[in-house]
């Protein structure tokens, strides 16, 4: 418990807001070696898929009407893109940092926060991606406005996750390997590019998907600006839920974190 | 964080440390997963430090010498808080502040400005305090015309006295109650700055702080240490005053 305060404390503090964001502005920096055109690097993956699907739908399976598809599929596709660098970036921050921690004792939930702003850098592009195209298919300024903060709340999640990560990938170093295979599946078990009606099998089990949830919401507030009560609920209790463990298990071995490395 | 006397600033009372070195490192989730099927488990416990008492005292300068593999880094890294203690009982108090070597954290691939500012953060340095050594940094490294250029264009010799500056500043600018150091002295780069770092280094060490020094450079311990700590395996070996401490440790080679 006394570990879950003092690790709350140390990321609500300044000194630690400060340090990880200016790390995550160098990493971002890095990666795109101060120009912007590395973003389309960034864009090139969810772009492709979303212009692949969209040809695929068409031609081959064209008989379920789903209503703003393009809206539909980019903004599942962008969400699970932002899951998925969060994930990586994440189980792998320690271990690249390991010379920082053990010669100069930088606090290590530093590091995990600014690999979650890093991605974040990144996802505001994505966001404006979908902005455009919302836009473009007429979606009101309110409805945009609604979705952003959908966005807020699936940041939120992620760093619960972020934390959860950090600390598995100091004990196993090939979870990456693992992590995307998981990731195929949960492209293709969560409905990312297709829709789902409660009488389908695969329905039963996105009701224990947190990912379903988060794209139903911002999918239900950019398309259609209101959503269940049910959403939301399950919207809160992953954001507590996913914060609450994370801060717990990362506050716990934190400190055992240099011996591994 | 708590005292015993208002005069001792790092206490160690029969402190232990032990790693697990038995499990191999790097270990991914398929082996573990046989391992643990299989109930193997291989284990070897290597004990780093055994009993070790020191209390140091505020301002007190205290040197630890011994042979490659004796424990010396662990001791640093236990008072700066890196490692957890097994047993016993340590205690601090003040602010802490732990360099081993000056190399760290310089991204070639930024420009000398960006690094200062980097490094100036990772040291625990806001944002006012790097402007406000920003200045010297630039005027001691002598590297006023290369502020906008990429690290990797450097010299080695060029990025040496850049991170020496930029460490040795950010340390001034913090402050701490107590200074660890792990194989700093010593800047490398020409004669002209050599001898202005070992002048500036001087500075620091004799600021006040609490200063512990670990390194090979028997001569700098000599120089600034009153107490002299010998450690052969994990434990004392000898301690007293500087002098006869490193004389016993020359006739031990």
């Amino acid at each position: 418990m006394n570990n879950f305060i003092y690790l709350t404390q140390s990321l609500l503090s300044k000194k630690t807001l400060f340090l990880s964001y200016s790390l995550a502005k160098t990493n971002f920096k890095l990666r795109n070696e101060g120009s912007y055109l590395g973003i389309l690097w960034y864009l090139l993956n969810p772009l492709s898929l979303f212009i692949t699907i969209l040809f695929v739908k068409q031609t081959a399976f064209d008989h379920v009407e789903i209503p703003m598809y393009p809206i539909y599929l980019l903004v599942g596709l962008v969400m699970l893109s932002y899951l998925n660098r969060v994930v990586s970036l994440s189980t792998d921050v320690i271990r690249s940092n390991s010379s920082f921690i053990k010669s100069i004792h930088i606090p290590t939930e530093v590091l995990v926060v600014s690999s979650v702003l890093h991605v974040c850098m990144l996802h505001v592009f994505e966001v404006f991606l979908i902005l455009c195209l919302a836009l473009f298919m007429n979606v009101s300024l309110f409805q945009m406005g609604l979705y952003l903060l959908a966005t807020i709340a699936f940041t939120l999640f992620l760093f619960g996750l972020a934390f959860i990560f950090a600390t598995i990938g100091v004990y196993v170093s090939d979870i990456g390997n693992i992590w995307s295979v998981v990731s195929q599946l949960i492209f293709f078990v969560t409905p990312i590019f297709y829709a789902l009606n409660p009488s389908n099998s695969l329905y039963t089990f996105n009701l224990y998907n947190p990912l379903y949830y988060f794209v139903t919401f911002s999918r239900d507030m950019l398309i259609k600006g209101t959503t269940s009560a049910w959403t939301i609920q399950m919207i809160l209790m992953s954001c507590v839920a996913s914060l609450l463990i994370g801060l717990a298990v990362f506050g716990r071995y934190r400190r055992r974190f240099a011996e591994w490395l | 964080m708590t005292m015993t006397s208002k005069d001792i600033s790092i206490q160690l009372e029969s402190v232990s440390k032990r790693f697990n070195i038995g499990y191999k490192k790097h270990e991914n989730a398929l082996y573990r997963l046989i391992r643990f099927l299989s109930g193997r488990e291989n284990r070897k416990i290597l004990q780093v430090l055994e009993n070790i008492n020191i209390s140091v005292t505020k301002g007190e300068r205290v040197g630890i010498i011994g042979r490659n593999g004796s424990g010396k880094s662990t001791l640093l890294r236990l008072i700066a808080g890196i490692y957890e203690v097994d047993a016993g009982k340590l205690e601090t108090d003040g602010s802490i502040m732990y360099i081993s070597g000056f190399a760290q954290g310089i991204k070639s691939k930024l420009t000398m400005r960006e690094n200062i500012y980097l490094i100036g953060s990772i040291m625990g340095l806001n944002k006012k305090d790097v402007q406000g050594v920003f200045e010297d940094i630039v005027n001691f490294s002598n590297l006023k015309e290369f502020l906008d250029t990429k690290v990797y264009q450097f010299s080695s010799g060029m990025v040496t006295r850049l991170t020496f500056s930029i460490f040795i500043h950010c340390i001034n600018c913090r402050r701490p109650e107590i200074l660890l150091l792990d194989e700093v002295i010593g800047a490398g780069g020409d004669i002209d700055f050599t001898k202005k770092a070992s002048e500036k280094m001087k500075e620091l060490v004799l600021s006040g702080s609490t200063v512990l020094f670990v390194s090979h450079g028997l001569g700098e311990i000599e120089n600034y240490c009153s107490k002299t700590v010998w450690i052969e395996k994990g434990k004392i070996k000898m301690l007293g005053d500087t002098k006869s401490v490193i004389q016993k440790y020359k006739e031990s080679a």
